[in-house]
């Protein structure tokens, strides 16, 4: 059986970081293995991402073509900052915040419910925060790739400068 | 309380994911990823998103018990 856009090589990397995320939140919680576990993690997925960036660019593209990449990007980056929207999102954002800050200083979790406190609650079971570390573990390797990974790829770590060597305005 | 404390919460969220399914499907608002993409040309901030994407991470599946 196939399924499309499934290679064998990404169905293995998925099933060994949902392996990793399952013995990850299996160790004891608050302690020492578990941190490193999680934050070793996290940080080996950022970096893996940052590498896989960083390899990218190195590929053996003419110097034209990286010209076109750096321009093209400069044109896009300028769209993207006209895009409507961005203010709704930090008022969206600031909302949140102010409510979790509320919420935070009053009385007993079960009445004041936290971000943290509700997703412990959806998160109750070995597999669904198995799940949820994965997909943490994904976040990360795209944080690091930057942008270009996907549709909404995230900046790039490996550097502030654009193809062409130039700083982006 | 806590009734009107989900309500907010699942207002709040409601209207997050209704900006991203519009920006996704009309690309003609910001999307979520866009806004990261935009806050973090400044370095500092980019870095810092780093550092909290990894305190999440701690926070979730370290410090809270099964």
């Amino acid at each position: 059986m196939r399924f499309p856009g499934v290679t064998v090589s990404s169905a293995f990397w998925a099933l060994t970081t949902l392996g990793y995320a399952w013995w990850a939140t299996g160790l004891e919680t608050f302690s020492g293995e578990s941190t490193a576990a999680i934050v070793g993690g996290g940080t080996a997925a950022v970096a893996l991402g940052t590498w896989q960036r960083w390899r990218r660019r190195q590929g053996g593209r003419s110097r034209d073509v990286q010209a076109d990449d750096g321009a093209g990007r400069a044109r896009r980056e300028s769209r993207l900052s006209r895009k409507p929207g961005l203010s709704v999102w930090l008022v969206l954002l600031g909302v949140l915040a102010a409510l979790q800050a509320f919420v935070f200083t009053r009385g007993p979790r079960e009445d004041y419910p936290t971000i943290s406190s509700i997703i412990n609650g959806l998160l109750d079971t070995h597999g669904a925060r198995s799940v949820a570390c994965a997909a943490w573990l994904a976040g990360g390797l795209r944080l690091g790739r930057g942008p270009g990974s996907g549709r909404d790829g995230l900046p790039d770590l490996a550097a502030d400068r654009t193809d062409t060597g130039k700083e982006l305005p | 309380m806590r009734g009107a404390v989900l309500t907010v919460y699942a207002a709040i969220f409601s209207a997050m994911v209704v900006l991203q399914v519009w920006g996704v499907a009309t690309r003609r608002t910001m999307t979520a990823g866009e806004l990261v993409r935009v806050l973090a040309r400044n370095g500092m901030v980019r870095w810092l998103l780093v550092i909290a994407w990894l305190w999440w991470g701690w926070h979730v599946f370290v410090r809270v018990t099964l």
